[in-house]
């Protein structure tokens, strides 16, 4: 893979935008169907350009004007923003209110710093990457047979995180009270720095919470106990026996837990001591409180309860990694590597290969007429997004065919 | 004769409108009031939800019951029989009964109207009302019950005993047999969601019939709040009617408690003073996200937004808050990742970005019902703290053991705002009239208390917590004080008094305290203070602040009489028998 460096982002970005970007399927996306042209024409753009020069309220009529745009200014970073009742760029002078937006979620890394032991801050491993997979396995299902949504895009935010977007017309039409519920009913962990437990369950487990310690059984041993070896260190021991709320359990845990040597013999010992105490009266779900803690998504929930908030958009660039923000299919999230995530510059390195391969076999004369993206390594991902934009069309045929019907009697 | 049969008409007129006595107050009332009772509905209408709103914020009343008989005691005691009546949900027939009814429907539509002018009265409003809806429906009667949901189209019907078995078998237990379901889309019950309270399968949830409220709180608050915006924009049309004028606009100002959204001009602190404020007059909320962000350099958005509008509100300026701000987080940034990322958020506080609104402080309640997240640091200490970092939070605030284990019982019982109205009490030493509902509220109280009851609590609590710290043992530090330090000087010609200082240490510091505090109250410059000089007191200035004072122990004393003897009372409340000079 090639190296990527950052000062190489304003001259790779013409050519990316211009080649490279799905403007097509994007429009789509972003029009629903266009039953509505609002939905394009009234959303909010907002751009970062060179030197963090930030442009708000940017909107565009169609797709045209859109490209052109981009290919003008060639952001460092595109920000989707929601759709307002009037063009955000006349939003003096007319009523300007959001009327809907996507509902959206946002898990950082950084936000695990706390459990994850391998990395901390901006960098991300293949170790602690499987926090994101877990998270994503939990807020899909969550999403998809909790609340019944079904248009839901997962985007690989650039770095260190993910992105979720639900796009099911009842999700963008979500307000301001809803969003927060279905914000806290995913967000398990409460209480901040001052508070040690953070899961507190009540019997029965809700069935949402059930499900989720459904996917973290199978990967908690190898995600807690072998890669992030959360019970390593003496430290690490001490952050653990806080979590236990019977003092002399805690205690005899504690001394217990000293005397063995791997992370794996002292959660054995735990598990062990758990089953046979009788101190259970405060803590009668406490080991599945403890998975909870160390493995539930860690939800950044203010970007899901504001109707306004800005996310980047996806097949933006990172400008720090120059990775691609991929979308990828949830179902398929455990072969999902971060750091293998094509980078600005590898991309249009393939670009460049490719066509000097058609070109010796080929010759000049033939063009072969494939779209670029086909020539790279974002290639699977570009269908992932495909796909997701022809389910959200299915729903609109019927519409659509109605409203032509209806214009063309309209005429006589 | 003809007085009866208006009054039984306008009864039965009464009873075809509003055939129930719990509303939705869909439809406005058409009748004819006159003003005298448009003044007296608004008036006694706004008294229950007063009521209301103190009884909530106390949480001593745990359960609906509680509250009832709580909030009805209290009617009749402001002799609001009527509504103690309407709100136990038993109004007969009686004449008395179906005009109260009346009442109810005609004071709710005069309250929107006097409530509708601004953001925050129509919250107070909506809040108020859905609070007393509530627990009108809980009083409420199941056969009334049934006729309200007929009456509004609310009636769900029961799910069919196989999507019941379906549920109960996804449920895994949340779900029970013989209980009666209904099925409605999961926004319709967002309280039951967001607390993960109700099982939800492909976006339906499913309640039980004693869960049907949160459907009604739900219809009711996007009603109201659609009517009172609505009303907002129309209210213009009736404010030239002057027999309106006074009751509408003057109505809310006296009820509707303080914001604390603007300082005046004399309440400026500086940001000299903001360390030494922060010990003394912070709660506890407040005081711990200043030592973090003094610590940590950094605050996440919760915690900033809760603190830097907490500034707002006790009068740091925006000038201030920047230059405060800045500082603290450049330690660990540069200035331009903090012009360009945080400047917006504190200057958008102020109401200078975007919208533009001047932003009001985060109330107790607000930050007692807001979600912390992992990692997050706002929120109530008394609320979001667990056991044991409250318990040493106490401990180094100078809190006794008795005393921290009885605002812990008060912690375990919900009443986080009795356990931090008895820390004020405790650092303060003087109780209370109301429970602290609102941080500003604690920092305007504590600063407003009289300087000698500061002093008192100040020294006992810094005995208790920092004992024999003093690196020079002739030097006292006090610790600064309202962003001053004074230091207590012992010459080496009072070896007698340095032997009883530490005996009476605590005296002694409390005398100087409170003389300091006595200057700073009659507001002397310090180049007047050398009208003290006869007891001996100098005043040291240094770039125009004040910072020393140097006592003469047998002047303090001469000092002590003299201020009893002009001002009629001791207002330092000193007994230097005790240290024989």
């Amino acid at each position: 893979m090639s190296n990527y460096h950052p000062d190489s982002l304003s001259t790779l970005l013409p050519i990316y935008y211009k080649r490279l970007f799905p403007h097509g399927p994007f429009f789509r996306w972003l029009s629903y169907g266009n039953v509505d042209t609002r939905c394009f024409a009234n959303r909010e753009f907002s751009f970062t350009l060179e030197h963090d020069i930030y442009l708000r309220y940017q909107s565009f009529s169609n797709q045209e004007e859109f490209e052109k745009e981009i290919a003008k200014i060639c952001p460092h970073k595109i920000d989707i923003g929601a759709v307002y009742s009037c063009r955000p760029k006349y939003r003096n002078q007319y009523v300007f209110q959001v009327i809907e937006k996507e509902l959206v979620f946002d898990i950082d890394m950084t936000d695990y710093d706390d459990v994850r032991t391998c990395c901390s801050g901006a960098d991300v491993c293949t170790k602690c990457w499987k926090f994101m997979v877990i998270a994503c396995k939990i807020i899909d299902a969550a999403l998809r047979e909790d609340f019944g949504f079904q248009h839901i895009l997962w985007v690989f935010s650039g770095r260190r995180g993910v992105h979720c977007w639900v796009c099911d017309e009842s999700a963008r039409k979500l307000n301001n009270l809803a969003r927060p519920a279905i914000a806290e009913y995913l967000q398990v962990l409460s209480g901040g720095e001052n508070q040690a437990k953070k899961v507190t369950l009540i019997s029965p487990i809700h069935p949402s919470i059930q499900r989720a310690l459904n996917f973290i059984e199978p990967l908690f041993d190898e995600v807690c106990i072998k890669d992030q070896d959360i019970l390593g260190t003496d430290d690490r021991i001490r952050k653990f026996t806080a979590l236990i709320p019977d003092d002399e359990f805690r205690n005899s845990v504690g001394t217990a837990m000293l005397s063995l040597r791997s992370s794996k013999e002292r959660w054995q010992k735990f598990l062990q001591m758990y089953q046979s105490t009788s101190q259970k009266r405060n803590c009668k779900c406490l080991v599945e409180e403890i998975k909870l803690q160390y493995t539930y998504p860690r939800l950044d929930i203010h970007v899901t309860k504001g109707m306004n908030h800005l996310l980047k958009s996806p097949f933006c660039v990172h400008p720090k990694t120059g990775k691609i923000c991929v979308p990828f299919n949830p179902k398929a999230v455990d072969k999902f590597d971060p750091t293998t995530v094509p980078t600005i510059s590898t991309l249009i390195e393939e670009v460049g290969e490719y066509d000097d391969k058609q070109k010796k076999i080929l010759g000049d004369a033939d063009k072969a007429r494939v779209k670029d993206y086909k020539k790279t390594s974002v290639y699977k991902n570009v269908n992932v997004f495909e796909e997701f934009v022809r389910n959200l069309e299915a729903i609109w045929k019927g519409k659509n065919v109605k409203i032509g019907i209806s214009d063309q009697s309209m005429e006589f | 004769m003809n007085f009866l049969k208006t009054r039984r008409s306008k009864k039965a007129q009464v009873l075809v409108q509003y055939p129930c006595d719990l509303q939705l107050y869909k439809t406005p009332p058409t009748e004819e009031i006159s003003l005298t009772d448009f003044d007296k509905y608004a008036i006694n209408r706004l008294k229950v939800l007063r009521a209301m709103e103190q009884l909530t914020l106390k949480r001593t009343a745990s359960t609906n019951d509680e509250l009832k008989t709580a909030l009805v005691a209290e009617l009749k005691k402001q002799s609001l029989n009527g509504y103690a009546k309407l709100i136990q949900g038993n109004l007969g027939d009686s004449e008395d009964d179906i005009l109260m009814r009346r009442e109810d429907i005609a004071s709710h539509f005069i309250l929107r109207l006097v409530y509708c002018r601004t953001e925050d009265l129509r919250r107070w409003l909506l809040l108020r009302e859905l609070d007393l809806f509530k627990l009108r429906w809980h009083c409420l009667a199941p056969a009334k019950r049934k006729q309200f949901l007929e009456l509004n189209n609310l009636d769900y019907s029961v799910i069919s005993d196989e999507d019941r078995n379906e549920a109960i078998m996804k449920s895994k237990g949340l779900v029970k047999h013989n209980t009666d379901y209904y099925k409605v889309h999961w926004s319709e019950v967002c309280d039951l969601v967001r607390s993960r309270k109700v099982f939800l399968m492909d976006g339906f949830a499913f309640i039980t019939s004693s869960e049907i409220i949160s459907v009604l709180t739900s219809h009711f608050r996007s009603h109201l709040a659609h009517c009172l915006s609505i009303a907002a924009r129309k209210i213009d049309n009736i404010d030239d009617d002057t027999r309106l004028h006074p009751t509408l606009h003057n109505l809310h100002n006296a009820y509707a408690g303080e914001s604390y959204a603007k300082t005046t001009s004399t309440d400026q602190i500086s940001l000299e003073s903001l360390e030494a404020l922060s010990r003394k007059s912070f709660p506890l909320c407040m005081q711990q996200l200043h030592r973090t962000l003094r610590s940590e350099h950094h605050l996440r958005h919760g915690a900033r937004q809760q603190y830097s509008l907490f500034l707002k509100g006790i009068g740091l300026s925006l000038e201030d808050a920047m230059t405060f701000w800045r500082s603290e987080f450049t330690k660990k940034m540069d200035v331009d990742k903090f012009d360009k990322n945080y400047a917006y958020n504190i200057r958008h506080n102020y109401g200078q970005e975007g919208k533009r609104t001047n932003y009001t402080p985060y109330s107790c309640n607000k930050i007692i019902m807001s979600s912390v997240g992992a990692g997050d640091q706002h929120g109530c200490p008394f609320r979001h703290n667990d056991q044991a970092s409250l318990k040493s939070l106490l401990q180094t605030n100078g809190v006794s053991s008795a005393d921290i284990s009885e605002m812990m019982e008060l912690v375990s019982k919900n009443n986080y705002q009795m356990a931090c109205t008895k820390y004020f009490e405790l650092k303060h030493g003087r109780e209370l009239l109301d429970a602290i509902r609102h941080p500003n509220q604690y920092f305007s109280e504590s600063v407003k208390t009289p300087a000698g009851n500061v002093a008192i609590a100040q020294t006992t609590a810094n005995q208790k917590g920092a004992k024999g710290e003093n690196k020079d043992p002739n030097k006292m530090d006090t610790g600064d004080d309202f962003g001053m330090k004074v230091v207590l000087t012992l010459k080496p010609w009072m070896p007698k008094l340095r032997h009883q200082m530490e005996k009476f240490k605590c005296s002694l510091l409390q005398f100087v305290r409170s003389l300091y505090m006595h200057i700073c109250s009659v507001r002397q410059t310090a180049e007047k203070l050398h009208w003290i000089s006869f007891a001996s007191v100098y005043v040291k200035q240094k770039s125009g602040s004040i910072l020393s004072v140097f006592i003469h122990p047998i002047s303090a004393y001469k000092y002590c009489k003299y201020t009893a003897r002009v001002e009629g009372e001791t207002k330092v409340k000193l007994n230097f028998s005790d240290l024989k000079l």
